[in-house]
């Protein structure tokens, strides 16, 4: 299933960052009809463990790794079984600082997403992000985290010099 | 006869003096061959890469290079570059408030009959 990377598809009298704004807008949406949830600041889970994953609606790293998550987590027939896995658009934060109001114990500058954070008891008590931030998703959902990181990649798309990238999709 | 001074890199050139014909902006060494291009955060200690966590040292004596410059204003030419790809960046935006990869860069750059590859697919060729 690739509901998250499909968010991305290219299409004819498109350009990417239309399709990037497209993606961001629908996040929401695609994340409500998926086993994973949408996050709100103002109605943190009030108890027990809970991931927050902040993702950026333009990298195919973080679709693809919603996708292997929503694949992954057990479904509602399941509750408690594993975490809830909670997510915010990075595009929703203008700064740093922004990002920091919301979770207090990021202490250094996010360079890369997703900004992954452990939800425990009523308060965040782990943070890290881009390659760190899925092993820490990975760690809390019981997924072998190197396994996880290589489904990763091998579902994010890169530029190939095969004939076989013969498609060309307009603006 | 003095030693010969070492000839400064112009624009659209790495240091090493090789023109730049195929660019990857905002590149971590995924394109095997292709140049790297990255603002200067890449050069903060805690830097590292999104696909395996390596630090910018880590990327380089794997054999990827890297050129630093903004996204706003890449040192290259105008009409040189046969090649650019990006993976997996925001494009014309912005990011925690600093400026992502800009398509009227890569336009600019993009020699004529030049391509844009953008998550694997072609995109643009500058007429």
């Amino acid at each position: 299933m690739t509901r998250f990377q499909d968010l991305l598809a290219a299409s004819p009298n498109s350009s990417p960052s239309r399709e990037q704004d497209r993606a961001s807008r629908e996040l929401p949406a695609v994340v409500r009809a998926s086993r994973l949830h949408w996050w709100e600041p103002s109605a943190p889970p009030a108890g027990g463990t809970a991931v927050l994953l902040v993702v950026a609606p333009w990298s195919h790293y973080d679709l693809a790794m919603l996708d292997v998550l929503d694949e992954s987590v057990p479904g509602p027939d399941r509750p408690g079984e594993a975490p809830p896995v909670f997510v915010a658009n990075l595009e929703r934060y203008r700064s740093v600082e922004e990002l920091t109001a919301d979770i207090p114990i990021l202490e250094s500058f996010p360079f890369q997403s997703p900004i992954a954070a452990l939800w425990r008891d009523g308060a965040f008590r782990n943070v890290a992000w881009g390659k760190a931030g899925r092993d820490l998703v990975a760690d809390a959902l019981d997924l072998p985290p190197e396994a996880f990181n290589e489904q990763v990649i091998a579902r994010t798309p890169r530029y190939s010099p095969s004939p076989d990238r013969t498609s060309h999709v307009g603006a | 006869m003095g030693v010969p001074k070492a000839r400064r890199p112009g624009v659209g050139e790495v240091s090493t003096g090789r023109a730049i014909t195929k660019i990857n902006l905002g590149g971590e060494g995924e394109e095997p061959s292709i140049l790297n291009q990255q603002r200067r955060a890449v050069l903060d200690p805690g830097w590292r890469g999104c696909r395996k966590g390596d630090t910018l040292e880590q990327l380089a004596s794997q054999g990827h290079d890297f050129l630093i410059c903004p996204n706003t204003a890449l040192c290259i030419a105008d009409d040189s570059v046969d090649l650019v790809v990006t993976n997996s960046v925001r494009i014309d935006g912005l990011v925690l408030g600093e400026p992502t990869v800009q398509s009227s860069e890569i336009r600019r750059i993009l020699a004529s009959g030049g391509e844009w590859v953008h998550d694997g697919v072609a995109r643009y060729t500058k007429p």
